[in-house]
């Protein structure tokens, strides 16, 4: 009965590593996902192109199954938000360099994060803060020292990225899916595993 | 415990599935074909892809529709017929690689907003019909096999993939009629606004799926890693992890109905025209009836998410607290709104203090203690009642951090009930902040509806006096002065009664 009640984290099998990408509205978190799972970036067009990606990635010798949930259009519905935040292993919260109320909507998901989890810390959760647009320089609001600010007041790690030219998208994804393995209690290498079974 | 969790899910949620597992064992088999027969058509449409896209071919495969096949069918029994095909085929690259040469050279041939138009239609339609196919799957691949092997029982099926087969109903019919609709003449659309707005109601269906999906996924994660029957009965046809697709896939409707405000934001883009004028006119209706659903569907799931807290809170209360309080009879009268477990300072000079945990209702604050020796933040600890109070009698306010010597009294608030001060303090300045906001909030309310109330009640009243007051010319600003005092003395009294 009181598992009913548990709204923490429901962990999934044990190598399947669920990421979500997060952040309010039209900061690129599905260009960031297409592009990392296409390698190509869709011009003058935004929306969605997929909702989810399941691939099987090698990084640092494992492979691993990543799950990548495209959160897109949940922003303004807390309560649906909400279940990503349950789902996820790990995070991207993306705000737009060219855009600085982006950056100061990122303070609700993390503490939505924290509810949901309920914890005031983020132990146990990899969450890599993201200022994405990167190649639009002369539109920039948000430095990269107030970007990593934020980063650290929020006790996360940060990257800046571009969907549109590729730059560090794939370090960005690699970054928390890497925190989400290291994160892992009992963590095997699979190849380990399945050597056995085999 | 048990039978107030099953009595919760009774009521709206439960009548409204019911007929829904009917629907999905009468149209099992006969009416949705098995996604991954229809996913390899899909691909073969792809494969066979028709170098010309020309109107003749699209009429052709129409009749295929009204004899009301499922699209799913009509693409099985047409796999390579015109434009349908096409928008059928599964594939990630860009649209225009999904069209023949013809269609792509006149849509080269547009203007750039009319482009743009034309392909958002087609991501909403391509979208839509990539999402009948994942409901399916989630039903093939996942609810046929499962109750088929009688892997898990009724409730357990209905708990994990909720009113799924409803979704895939409601999407397969829309996804048909978008396709017939909108590429009727040809391989271009002309509007999709009427449909959308159409359409848009049905998203509050999406409550129910909103709401079970949380626990149902848990519990499928738990049957999965249980009985091992269930991951073999999952795992045909070479996906060697048919249980963890399905897992991932569970969250889809989800994500798509969040999408459709997007979709359609982007074709009002491209819809400014003045030939377009009537389309972006529906286009504002659907943006708008998309989004108010989902707001519904958003508070909801707040609201069911609250009741579960409400109901848990209950459950641990003693019983001689949810007597006194009538808590059983008056819960569902009641809003919850907030709980949890706060210092109340005994003595501000000595820094002492008893731990308790806070009940807020929408007109209710109630504190416990701890029965026994367990932690209040321990959800197996039972809650014996200490005080209640009416919000609308609660005062609150802000109690300044101390510096000096007690370094640990930080956080704290006030709260006055009945002349009676209590100070409380919070684990963190978070905790304080939706504290106190909740309790302002729950004050403010109550002080609204009571006013409303009273006023309803004396409207009667006011009417007479109204016309006595024409009559005798006594000023409307005196009457005003009265019925303050009037209403002030009998929210007093209700205050006290009700104590």
């Amino acid at each position: 009965m009181e598992g009913e009640l548990d709204i923490g984290p429901s962990f999934t099998s044990a190598m399947e590593t669920v990421l979500a990408v997060m952040g309010p509205m039209a900061v690129g978190k599905s260009a960031l996902t297409v592009r990392y799972n296409s390698g190509h970036f869709v011009d003058n067009y935004e929306p969605t192109l997929e909702d989810s990606y399941r691939k099987t990635i090698v990084l640092d010798g494992r492979s691993l199954v990543v799950y990548i949930l495209d959160t897109a259009g949940s922003d303004q519905f807390s309560y649906l938000r909400d279940q990503y935040l349950k789902k996820g292993h790990g995070f991207i919260f993306v705000f737009s360099l060219t855009a600085r109320a982006s950056l100061l909507e990122l303070d609700d998901f993390i503490q939505q994060l924290r509810f949901c989890r309920e914890s005031d810390s983020l132990d146990g959760v990899t969450v890599l803060v993201v200022g994405n647009k990167a190649d639009l320089t002369d539109q920039r609001e948000v430095s990269e020292e107030e970007g990593r600010a934020k980063a650290e007041e929020l006790g996360c790690a940060y990257m800046e990225t571009s969907a549109k030219s590729g730059d560090n998208v794939r370090e960005a994804f690699e970054t928390v899916i890497r925190g989400i393995v290291d994160n892992r209690p009992a963590s095997r290498p699979p190849s380990k595993k399945w050597c056995t079974l085999l | 415990m048990a039978a107030q969790s099953s009595s919760r899910s009774s009521g709206f949620r439960s009548q409204a599935r019911r007929p829904t597992t009917i629907v999905a064992k009468s149209k099992v088999g006969s009416y949705i074909p098995p996604a991954r027969t229809s996913m390899r058509s899909f691909s073969m449409g792809t494969a066979l892809r028709p170098g010309a896209s020309s109107a003749a071919t699209a009429m052709a495969a129409e009749p295929a529709m009204a004899n009301g096949l499922t699209v799913s069918e009509a693409a099985e029994k047409e796999p390579s017929s015109g434009p349908m095909g096409l928008s059928l085929a599964k594939q990630y690259d860009h649209f225009v690689e999904s069209w023949g040469p013809v269609a792509v050279a006149k849509w080269e041939a547009m203007a750039g907003k009319e482009r743009n138009r034309q392909i958002s239609i087609y991501e909403l339609v391509r979208t839509e019909l990539g999402y009948v196919r994942d409901l399916q799957a989630i039903i093939d691949g996942g609810y046929n096999p499962l109750s088929l092997g009688e892997l898990m029982s009724d409730d357990e099926l209905s708990a994990v993939f909720s009113n799924v087969t409803v979704l895939y109903v409601m999407h397969a019919k829309f996804a048909s009629s978008l396709e017939t609709e909108v590429y009727k003449a040809s391989p271009f659309a002309s509007g999709v606004g009427a449909l959308l707005a159409d359409f848009a109601p049905n998203i509050l269906v999406y409550s129910i799926y909103a709401n079970d999906y949380p626990s149902g996924s848990a519990l499928f994660a738990s049957v999965v890693a249980e009985r091992p029957g269930v991951r073999e009965a999952l795992s045909g046809d070479g996906d060697s992890d048919g249980a963890r697709s399905l897992q991932s896939q569970l969250v889809k409707p989800i994500q798509r109905m969040c999408k459709y405000p997007l979709l359609i934001r982007e074709i009002r883009k491209a819809s400014r025209s003045a030939e377009l004028a009537d389309e972006a006119a529906l286009l504002d209706t659907a943006y708008e009836a998309f989004s108010e659903q989902l707001d519904r569907v958003n508070a909801h799931k707040l609201a069911a998410e609250r009741q579960e807290l409400a109901v848990a809170l209950v459950g641990r209360m003693t019983a001689s607290a949810v007597a006194s309080l009538e808590l059983e009879r008056r819960l569902a009268e009641k809003r919850y709104v907030h709980h949890g477990v706060l210092d109340k300072i005994t003595s501000v000079a000595k820094g002492s203090y008893q731990t308790r945990m806070y009940v807020l209702f929408n007109d209710l604050l109630i504190w416990f203690k701890a029965k026994g020796k367990g932690e209040l933040d321990d959800a197996s600890t039972r809650l014996e009642f200490c005080k209640s109070a009416p919000t609308r009698n609660v005062l609150v306010n802000d109690v300044p951090d101390r510096t000096d010597a007690h370094a640990e009294m930080e956080h704290m608030f006030s709260v006055a009930v009945n002349g009676k001060d209590y100070i409380l303090r919070a684990p963190n300045a978070e905790t304080k902040f939706t504290w106190l906001q909740h309790l302002f909030e729950a004050a403010s309310v109550q002080e609204a509806s009571q006013k409303k109330r009273s006023f309803a009640n004396r409207k009667d009243e006011w009417k007479v006096r109204d016309r006595e007051r024409v009559r005798t010319g006594v000023s409307a600003a005196a009457i005003i002065e009265l019925e303050r005092g009037l209403e002030g003395a009998t929210e007093s009294q209700a205050g006290t009664s009700k104590k």
